[in-house]
C-alpha cells in the first residue's frame, strides 16, 4: 500500500465536501462512496496482513473511513457500496486485540454504528457490527447502561424535571446513560443529524442527576468527582477544574457538538446512580410553568394544622424575604412551619438561576411541586393597606397591621433618597441609636458550620496547630509523664503480645473503612497514616515507659534537646496548608502544669482517626509500633533525602545517644520486650528523637544494604524477630535480646499485625500531597511531633496536622469536650462508638503471619528489612514461617 | 432573570438601611468617579463593640455581591491582613451564616450580616481559624492577643 494513496484519501474527502458547494450532491456522494469503497477494502488487506509495520496505514484508514462514513451519513446518503462495507469492516475487527488499534477501531465502529442507523445494512449485518462497536467500545469503558430509549429513567426524569427544573420542558433525548456508584470511565457516542426535528427555542442540554434520592435539590448537585468532557473538552461546571459545587442547572452543551458523531465522556468516581441524559429541552416562561394553585386546599388544611403549634402572635411580613418588595403571589413548602410567606416568581426566579429550592426563611428543601399559596395571605396582601409593611397574625388567624410605634421600618422616612444625603445619613448613624440590632443566631447549626463546602480557593484556611507552649511544656513535664506513663501502663504490658495484637488489628480493620476515611479527600488520607504512625508511637511510648529506668530517664535531657531542635524542621510550611475539613478543635486553652496528668498533651483533637488510634493504642498499648516504627523512620528518611539527613541533627549526639541507649539496654536488660532501642525512649521527645538516633548512626549501613533486603521479602519479619541478638558492638538502636523462642513468635505477630494495619490505612488509592512514599511522610511527622514552625526550613506540608495528631494521642481518652466547639459530634461520638471496638482482647486476628509479610506493600517490606539490617545483620532462619 | 433579582433587593437593602440601621455603622454601595451607583459592591463600616477590646476601632468591610445574590451570600472583606482569628489572609470573613452550605439564607439582611460580624469580632470562633497569626495568638497568648486588638482598634479611628 503506497502512501500516497492513503493520503490522498482524505483529501479527496475534502475535495469532495468543497465540491459539494459547487455541484450537485450527486457528485459528491459519488466521490465519497468511491471513497469508502476503497478505504474499506485496504482496511481490510491491512488488517488481514496484520503486521505491525502496518499499524499507522490502519489507523489511518480507520479514520479515513470512518470520516467516509460520517460524511455519508451526514448527508444521507447510503453509498452504493454500502453492502460491501461489513465484510470489511468485520475483518478489520480482527485486529481489535491489539491495543495500539483499538482506539482507531473504536472511532470506526462509531461511524458504522451510524450507519447502522441510517438503514445502510440488511438487519442481519446490522446486529452484528453493532454487536462489534459495542465490544470494541466497551474497552474504552465501563459498563454503564446506554440506551437510546430510556424508558426507564424516564418516570424519574420528568419527576426530577417538575421538582427542580420546572421551567425547562424535556424535548426529545439524544443519549443517555446511567453511572453506577464506584469509578467509571463512560463513553458515550451520539449523533447529531442536520435534520433533526427540533424548534428553534429548542437547544441540547446535559442533564445529570441522582436519582437515588430525588427528595432535595442535592440530587442535582454534580457528581462531585466525575468529570464530564464533550468531544474531549471539559463541560463547564461539570469537572474538577471547575465544579461549582451546589444544585445545577442542565448544562447548554450546543456550541460544544458538532453534526455528526459527538462523544460525551463521564470519567471518575460516583457515589450513587446518576442519570445522565442529552436532550433537547426549552425554557418556557414563568406563565407558562405547571400551575401552584393545586396546592392552594391543602395550604388551609395546612394552616389548620399550623394553628395548633402557634402559640401566640406572629409577626409576619408582606415583604417577600428574597427581592423585600411587596409580595405578589405569598407561598410557602407545605412543610413550612412559619406564616412567613416569599413571593412565587421571585423564587422561581432564584431558582431558575441557582436551583437550591430552599425555603428563604427557614431553608428547608422547598421544590416546586412542595410550593403552595399560603390563601391566608393572599387576603391579608388584599385587605391592608399598601403603607403596611409588617402584620400580627394570632394563633386563631386573626390579624392585625403592625403598628409603627414598635417598628422603626414603619417610619416615613423613605423620603431620604437623594444621595446628596449621605453625608448626612453618616452623622446620623453616629447619633441616633435605633432599635436593637436584629439579632442573628451565630450559634446555629454549629455542626454544620464547618467551611466544608467553601468554594474560595484564594483563602486557604491554616491547620489547627498545636501549641508551641504545649510543646515546649512536653519537655518539662517530661520525666513526670514517663513515670505515670510507666504506672498507667505496665498492667497492659503484661498482656500477651498475641492477643494485644489482634486487638489492635482488629479495630483498625474496623477502622478503616469508616466513611470518614474513605472520604476521599486527601487531608482524610493523610489522616490515615498520621493515625497509624500515631498509633505506632502512642505504643511506642508505652513501651518505652516500660523499659526505662532511672538511667534512661538521665538520658532524656540531651536527646530531647536534639529532637527538638530537629524536629522544628518542617513545620511552617505546613502552617499555610489548607485545612483538613474535619472539625479539629482546640477545646481547652492550654494547660501547662507539669504534672503528670493527661495534660502533658492538652490539646484534644477530634481528628476521628487520632481519637481512634489513641484509644487503640493506649488501650492496648504494646510494642507493636516499635518495630515498624524504627525501622520506618529510617528507611523513609532515607528515601526521602538520602544525602541531607544528618544535616538536622547534631552528629555528635548521635553515637551518644546510641551508645547510651545500648548501654542502658545493657544495664537493665530487660529483655521483656524485645524492643528496638529506639522506643526505649521515653515520651514525645524520644520519639523523635529515636528517629534520629536509629536514622543516622546506621545510615550509610542501611543505604548500602538497602537493595539487597528489598529484594528480600521472605525475611520481611525478621526484624520483629532480631531476639538472637544481642547489643551490637557498633552504635547502633539495638534490640533487646530476648531468647524465648515464644516471644520471637509474638514479635512476629506483632510486626504482622502493624504491617498490615498499615496496609490497611493506606489502601486508599490517593497519594498524599507529595509524591512521596508514605513511609517517607510519616517519618516527617515523627520529626515534627515537637515541633515548633518557627525554625523549619524545608518541612513538609503535612507536617502540622501530623503534629497534632501525635501529640493528642493519649489524651483523648479521657478528654471529654466540655463547650461549645463545632465537630464535637463527630470526634466524640465517634471515639465512643469506635470505644466498644477497641477492646477485644481475646480476639485473634486471623491472618497473620507469612501471608501477610508476603503480600506486604513494597514500602513496609522495605521499611522492615531495613531494621532488620539495623539491627541484625544475618537471621540464619525465618521465625515466622515456623509460627 | 435573577440580575434583576440581585439588583432590586439591593436597593431594597439600601433603603431599609437608610430608613433604619445599628447605631455607628455604615453600609453604602460604591460610587464611581462619575457618581454612578454600583449595588453589587458596598462599602461599610463596623464599630467595635462597646466594653470590648474591638471598642474604639471602626472597621472597614466590602461587600461583594455577586449576581446569584440573594441565592448565594456577598463576599465580605475587612482589608487585607485584618487581626482576627476567622478573618483570611485576604480578608474575607469566615462565618457560618456568610457559607452557602450552611447558614445563609436569601432572608438574612445587611443589616443581620454586619451585626453578625460585629458579633464575630469579639466572639472568635478558634474551632474555625482562617488565618494563623490571630488564631495561635489567641489560643496561646491571650494577653498579647488582646494587645493586638486594642493595637488594631487604634488603626482604624472614626471616620468622622
Amino acid at each position: 500500500m503506497d502512501c500516497a494513496a492513503i493520503s490522498a484519501t482524505p483529501a479527496a474527502g475534502i475535495a469532495a465536501f468543497n465540491a459539494r458547494r459547487g455541484s450537485a450532491q450527486s457528485t459528491t456522494s459519488e466521490i465519497n462512496s468511491h471513497r469508502i469503497g476503497i478505504v474499506a477494502e485496504r482496511l481490510a488487506m491491512c488488517a488481514l496482513s496484520g503486521q505491525r509495520s502496518e499499524y499507522s496505514q490502519f489507523l489511518n484508514l480507520s479514520l479515513s473511513l470512518a470520516r467516509g462514513i460520517d460524511f455519508a451519513v451526514a448527508s444521507n446518503d447510503v453509498p452504493a457500496r454500502a453492502s460491501d462495507l461489513p465484510p470489511l469492516v468485520k475483518q478489520a475487527c480482527h485486529c481489535k486485540t491489539e491495543f495500539l488499534l483499538q482506539a482507531a477501531l473504536m472511532v470506526l465502529m462509531i461511524s458504522v454504528k451510524n450507519a447502522c442507523k441510517n438503514g445502510w445494512f440488511n438487519s442481519k449485518d446490522t446486529e452484528e457490527l453493532l454487536a462489534l462497536a459495542d465490544e470494541i467500545g466497551s474497552s474504552f469503558s465501563t459498563a454503564g447502561n446506554i440506551s437510546n430509549e430510556p424508558t426507564s429513567f424516564l418516570p424519574t426524569v420528568s419527576n426530577i424535571m417538575s421538582r427542580f427544573y420546572p421551567q425547562f420542558k424535556l424535548g426529545q433525548i439524544i443519549v443517555s446513560f446511567e453511572i453506577k456508584p464506584g469509578y467509571g470511565a463512560h463513553v458515550v457516542d451520539f449523533h447529531i443529524s442536520k435534520n433533526m426535528p427540533y424548534s428553534p427555542q429548542e437547544k441540547i442540554w446535559l442533564f445529570v442527576a441522582l436519582k437515588d434520592n430525588i427528595d432535595t435539590s442535592s440530587c442535582i448537585v454534580n457528581p462531585l468527582q466525575v468529570n464530564f468532557l464533550i468531544n474531549g473538552k471539559g463541560v463547564e461546571k461539570r469537572t474538577n477544574v471547575m465544579m461549582d459545587q451546589g444544585p445545577q442547572l442542565p448544562t447548554v452543551i450546543n456550541t460544544m457538538l458538532k453534526y455528526g458523531t459527538n462523544l460525551l465522556q463521564a470519567v471518575g468516581h460516583s457515589e450513587g446512580h446518576y442519570i445522565v441524559l442529552v436532550a433537547f429541552m426549552n425554557i418556557v416562561t414563568c406563565s407558562d410553568l405547571p400551575p401552584v394553585r393545586d396546592y392552594a386546599q391543602l395550604v388551609s388544611a395546612a394552616l389548620d394544622s399550623d394553628s395548633e403549634i402557634i402559640e401566640g402572635p406572629s409577626r409576619i411580613s408582606l415583604n417577600c424575604p428574597i427581592s423585600r418588595t411587596r409580595i405578589i403571589t405569598p407561598v410557602k413548602g407545605h412543610q413550612c412551619k412559619h406564616h412567613q410567606c416569599f413571593d412565587l416568581s421571585n423564587y422561581i426566579q432564584i431558582n431558575s438561576r441557582r436551583p437550591a429550592w430552599r425555603c428563604p426563611c427557614c431553608n428547608q428543601s422547598v421544590c416546586y411541586t412542595d410550593i403552595c399559596i399560603n390563601q391566608c395571605m393572599v387576603k391579608i396582601l388584599q385587605e391592608v393597606s399598601e403603607d403596611v409593611i409588617d402584620v400580627i397574625i394570632s394563633a386563631d388567624g386573626s390579624w392585625n397591621a403592625a403598628t409603627s410605634s414598635t417598628d422603626h421600618r414603619d417610619e416615613p422616612r423613605e423620603a431620604i433618597l437623594n444621595p446628596l444625603q449621605e453625608g448626612l445619613e453618616q452623622q446620623e448613624s453616629y447619633g441616633v441609636s435605633n432599635d436593637p440590632p436584629d439579632v442573628c443566631d451565630l450559634t446555629r447549626g454549629d455542626d454544620d458550620m464547618a467551611i466544608a463546602g467553601h468554594s474560595e480557593r484564594e483563602d486557604c484556611k491554616p491547620v489547627v496547630i498545636p501549641d508551641p507552649q504545649i510543646l515546649r511544656n512536653t519537655s518539662e513535664v517530661d520525666q513526670s509523664a514517663v513515670t505515670q506513663i510507666d504506672d498507667q501502663w505496665s498492667p497492659t504490658m503484661l498482656l500477651p503480645a498475641s492477643i494485644s495484637l489482634g486487638t489492635i488489628s482488629q479495630p483498625l480493620a474496623n477502622f478503616v473503612p469508616q466513611p470518614v476515611l474513605t472520604d476521599a479527600v486527601s487531608p482524610a488520607l493523610n489522616r490515615d497514616h498520621v493515625a497509624l504512625w500515631g498509633m505506632s508511637h502512642a505504643t511506642n511510648s508505652m513501651s518505652l515507659s516500660q523499659l526505662s529506668t532511672a538511667n534512661s530517664l538521665a538520658l532524656q535531657q540531651p536527646q530531647f534537646g536534639q529532637a527538638n531542635l530537629s524536629s522544628e524542621y518542617g513545620r511552617s510550611p505546613a502552617i499555610t496548608r489548607n485545612v483538613t475539613r474535619t472539625p479539629i478543635a482546640i477545646q481547652a486553652l492550654p494547660v501547662q502544669p507539669p504534672t503528670p496528668s493527661t495534660s502533658q498533651w492538652p490539646r484534644p483533637s477530634l481528628n476521628p482517626s487520632s481519637i481512634d488510634v489513641s484509644s487503640l493504642s493506649s488501650q492496648n498499648s504494646l510494642l507493636l509500633s516499635s518495630v515498624a516504627d524504627g525501622s520506618g523512620k529510617i528507611l523513609s528518611d532515607m528515601e526521602r533525602r538520602p544525602n541531607t539527613s544528618q544535616s538536622y541533627v547534631n552528629p555528635l549526639q548521635v553515637p551518644d545517644v546510641a551508645t547510651s541507649s545500648s548501654q542502658r539496654l545493657l544495664a537493665a536488660q530487660t529483655q521483656l520486650l524485645g524492643l528496638p532501642a529506639p522506643a526505649q525512649l521515653p515520651r514525645l521527645a524520644q520519639r523523635v528523637s529515636s528517629g534520629f538516633q536509629t536514622r543516622h548512626p546506621q545510615q550509610p549501613l542501611n543505604a548500602s544494604r538497602l537493595p539487597q533486603t528489598m529484594s528480600q521479602p521472605p525475611h520481611l519479619m525478621r526484624p520483629a524477630s532480631i531476639p538472637r541478638t544481642h547489643v551490637q558492638p557498633r552504635p547502633s538502636p539495638v534490640m533487646v535480646s530476648h531468647t524465648a523462642s515464644s516471644r520471637h513468635h509474638q514479635f512476629h505477630l506483632m510486626a504482622a499485625a502493624v504491617q498490615r494495619a498499615a496496609q490497611m490505612a493506606r489502601q486508599p488509592p490517593t497519594v498524599p500531597q507529595h509524591s512521596q512514599s508514605p513511609v517517607a511522610t510519616e517519618a516527617e511527622s515523627l520529626r515534627t511531633t515537637l515541633c515548633e514552625p518557627r525554625l523549619s526550613p524545608g518541612g513538609q506540608v503535612q507536617a502540622v496536622s501530623r503534629t497534632e495528631n501525635l501529640i493528642d494521642l493519649q489524651l483523648e481518652q479521657n478528654w471529654r469536650p466540655t463547650g461549645r466547639m463545632r465537630g464535637s459530634l463527630s470526634g466524640r461520638s465517634y471515639s465512643d462508638s469506635l470505644n466498644p471496638l477497641i477492646i477485644r482482647p481475646t480476639e485473634q486476628s486471623p491472618a497473620l503471619g507469612p501471608p501477610i509479610s508476603n503480600s506486604m506493600p513494597p514500602h513496609l517490606q522495605s521499611r522492615l528489612a531495613n531494621s532488620r539490617n539495623a539491627h541484625v545483620p544475618q537471621t540464619p532462619t525465618h521465625p515466622v514461617t515456623s509460627g | 432573570m435573577s440580575g434583576g433579582i440581585a439588583r432590586s433587593r439591593l436597593a431594597e437593602e439600601r433603603k431599609a438601611w437608610r430608613r433604619n440601621h445599628p447605631h455607628g455603622f455604615v453600609a453604602k454601595p460604591e460610587t464611581g468617579p462619575d457618581g454612578s451607583v454600583n449595588l453589587m459592591v458596598w462599602h461599610c463600616t463596623i464599630p467595635g463593640k462597646a466594653g470590648t477590646d474591638w471598642e474604639g476601632g471602626f472597621y472597614p468591610l466590602t461587600f461583594l455581591f455577586s449576581e446569584d445574590y440573594p441565592s448565594k451570600p456577598p463576599k465580605c472583606k475587612f482589608p487585607q491582613g485584618f487581626f482576627h482569628p476567622n478573618v483570611y489572609p485576604s480578608g474575607t470573613v469566615c462565618l457560618s451564616i456568610l457559607n452557602e452550605d450552611s447558614g445563609w439564607r436569601p432572608a438574612i439582611t445587611v443589616k443581620q450580616i454586619l451585626v453578625g460580624i460585629q458579633d464575630l469580632l469579639d466572639q472568635p470562633n478558634p474551632a474555625d481559624p482562617a488565618q494563623t497569626d490571630g488564631y495561635q495568638l489567641f489560643i496561646q497568648d491571650l494577653p498579647e492577643y488582646r494587645r493586638r486588638v486594642r493595637q488594631q482598634a487604634k488603626q482604624y479611628p472614626p471616620l468622622v
